[in-house]
């Protein structure tokens, strides 16, 4: 049986392997041993409360207990620090004399994100991205969330990859960025990743940025996506956020927002006195994400069976769901 | 011997025809008879005291005979933007380092601004193509100093002149193209014209108003930032010969750049002289005349401005040589009639060329 669970510092060499082959690749998380071991002993922290702002990191993990992917939830965008993102904002230039009207682009840094709840360091296979386990990974973030709605802000944001070439450097960045940090979109991207959002600060530029005067193909990337996350933009949408005038001031991603209690999934979310066994009923049985415990000990799989009255009955082996309360979530099967 | 005098309402025809033989690129002479009209009454109304300093600006014709028909012309704007707003770009920088990343950046910036309002402006100068020797260009350039130097309490002591940038045969100007065009979908000829009509609203209205990163413009418009048309290089030559420098700022437009001096500082002022006028009665003076001694084969090229410090009844002179002692300049009856000076009056005296000076 798949499941989510915090990451735990025995996970790192399978981290740093399992982001090594990550085709979209995460600001949040650099393939460095020592950084990334801090980032897992932080988001520990973090799962025993003992640090509020700590980005938290999940992983999956197979039938075998293999490490297959990786998620994450920042509680409060930028922490301690801003969160930069740039504002699409337009301007309109307008001359009735000269009977010029248009609407120009600008690009302006933003703090405004800081603070609401991101979720972020998403990898998973092209392969696995196609099967249920993505909602496994992808949704039970909102189970531990629910599970630990103080813990959060009210509104979710969701950064995504933005365009990249074949060597994964980005267009924006190179008309941008590069101008101002001197260093190619993947070194500086790693940099920061490594060296904390001040250098952003030192180094992005601090005036608006028309759009107009850069490269066309440049404007064209501006809050384009990159290809392989169509499935987690539909997820995002499907779950009733929406895409922001926000982009990352690196690659120009576009940035997913929505209200936590209007998401699809939070209004799903049903309580669960226990879980038990049962015989397969074709009629009514559907797939469902269930979650147990708190913090370090919080757990996500995916079952198959149903709910009644508060039992959830599950026609999958649940042994490892020990028979206590926890949250489930219809995937979208009959209830 | 060339002459300068104030403009007059005698000059309508003259200034229309000059502005029309300007061509694209002098945003101070619109090809526009409307307006040339308009532009006129303020020079007139200027050399007759009706309008108060700060909103004067003179404008000198030129001739090369007595009765001739004027060849050239030359302006003095007293205050830029005193009643309008005067935009230009500061050519400042962005720095930015990061001790953690070892990244140290400057990147050149271009900010709107209105930094050169209240400056005294030194602009409008025009000659006909075949008015175009014999240092004409000099003494038309110059003749603004001798006023300048004559009425230093009527302007700033901030002296600047907006030379003409970079433009292609065609008028084609490859710093608007990469910017302006970007905002207004206009051609640099018609953007240009707009300007010298003096309705300047469309600009605060169109232009960007955020600082401009020169990086992010094309090559082509980053290399003219700066640079003066081809046709305005001697111009530029003779101003900073005299004492004027690149002082930071360009235009909106075309990037061309801006010079600057401190009126006191300006060579031309600097250098002049006063002298008291005897009038030659016939007997030879010329062998105290200042005549070349470096072999000038143009034995006519003007060497010196002669000017008699009026206001309204303003005149200047060029001479070849002057017959000069301490304190006493002898002119011909000629020159004192176009000078409308007389024996015992004081003249202003300049050398041309910054080399030459009153005392060799």
């Amino acid at each position: 049986m798949w499941q989510v669970r915090p990451l735990g510092i025995g996970d790192l060499a399978a981290v740093e392997a399992l982001l090594q082959h990550n085709t979209l690749r995460l600001s949040t998380l650099p393939i460095a041993r020592d950084k990334l071991a801090a980032n897992i002993e932080a988001a520990r922290r973090g799962f025993e409360g003992n640090d509020t702002l700590a980005s938290l990191l999940f992983g999956l993990y197979d039938n075998d207990g293999t490490l297959q992917g990786l998620s994450g939830i920042q509680p409060y965008a930028g922490g301690d620090e801003p969160f930069y993102s740039y504002r699409i904002d337009e301007l309109v230039h307008a001359s009735r004399r000269l009977g010029i009207n248009q609407r120009q682009k600008v690009l302006y840094l933003s703090h405004e994100l800081t603070g609401l709840t991101s979720l972020c360091s998403f990898a998973l296979s092209a392969e696995l991205r196609a099967t249920p386990v993505f909602h496994l990974l992808s949704r039970s973030r909102l189970l531990y969330i629910a599970t630990h709605r103080h813990a959060f802000a009210d509104e979710l944001i969701c950064e995504i990859q933005g365009i990249w070439d074949d060597s994964g450097q980005s267009l924006f960045w190179k008309s941008v960025g590069e101008l101002f940090f001197g260093l190619d979109f993947i070194t500086a991207d790693e940099q920061c990743a490594l060296l904390g959002k001040t250098v952003i600060a030192e180094l992005l530029p601090p005036y608006p940025i028309y759009n107009t005067l850069l490269p066309e193909q440049v404007q064209g990337v501006i809050a384009q996506s990159h290809p392989g996350t169509a499935r987690t933009t539909q997820w995002l949408l499907d779950e009733g956020m929406y895409k922001t005038r926000f982009v990352d001031p690196f690659d120009a991603g576009p940035t997913y927002r929505g209200e936590l209690a209007l998401l699809t999934s939070m209004k799903a979310i049903r309580m669960v006195d226990s879980v038990q066994a049962a015989s397969p009923d074709p009629e009514v049985d559907g797939d469902w994400l269930v979650s147990q415990g708190e913090g370090v000990d919080f757990s996500c799989a995916m079952l198959r069976g149903r709910l009644q009255d508060g039992i959830l009955y599950s026609t999958d082996r649940a042994s490892i769901l020990a028979d206590t309360p926890g949250l489930a979530l219809s995937l979208g099967a009959p209830q | 011997m060339t002459m300068i005098r104030p403009i007059a309402e005698g000059d309508l025809d003259a200034l229309i025809s000059m502005a029309h033989e300007s061509g694209v690129g002098f945003t101070s002479l619109p090809d526009n008879p409307e307006l040339m009209v308009k532009k006129l009454a303020r020079a007139v109304a200027s050399f007759r005291g009706e309008l108060p300093p700060e909103q004067r600006h003179y404008m000198f014709v030129m001739q090369v005979s007595a009765d001739g028909p004027p060849v050239g012309l030359c302006g003095i704007e007293a205050r830029i933007g005193h009643d309008d707003v005067g935009y230009n770009y500061r050519l400042g920088a962005v720095i930015q380092a990061s001790k953690a990343l070892g990244v140290y950046r400057r990147t050149p910036t271009l900010f709107l601004s209105n930094d050169l309002t209240g400056a005294t402006e030194l602009g409008s100068l025009f000659l006909r193509e075949p008015a175009r020797r014999n240092r004409n260009g000099s003494v038309l350039s110059k003749c603004r100093m001798m006023f300048l130097a004559a009425f230093p309490q009527l302007f700033s002591q901030r002296v600047i002149a907006e030379m003409r940038g970079y433009s292609d045969d065609q008028g084609f100007s490859p710093f608007w193209d990469g910017l302006g065009r970007q905002f207004f979908n206009i051609e640099f000829s018609d953007a240009d014209f707009l300007t010298g009509t003096g309705d300047k609203v469309f600009i605060a209205e169109l232009m960007p108003k955020f600082p401009i990163y020169i990086p992010m413009l094309p090559a082509s418009a980053q290399e003219v930032i700066g640079n003066v048309h081809p046709r305005t290089e001697p111009a530029l030559a003779l101003l900073q010969a005299e004492g004027f420098r690149k002082n930071g700022y360009v235009d909106i437009f075309d990037a061309g750049p801006t010079i600057e001096c401190q009126l006191d500082s300006i060579g031309g002022v600097s250098r002049s002289f006063m002298a008291q006028v005897q009038i030659d009665t016939g007997a030879s003076a010329s062998h105290n005349a200042r005549q070349s001694n470096t072999g000038d084969t143009r034995e006519s090229a003007p060497r010196w401005l002669i000017g008699n410090d009026r206001f309204a009844d303003f005149r200047v002179i060029s001479a070849a040589a002057i017959d000069y002692r301490p304190s006493k300049i002898t002119l011909t009856a000629e020159q004192a009639g176009s000078l409308l000076v007389s024996a015992g009056d004081t003249v202003r005296i300049m050398s041309i060329q910054p080399e030459e000076t009153s005392n060799e």
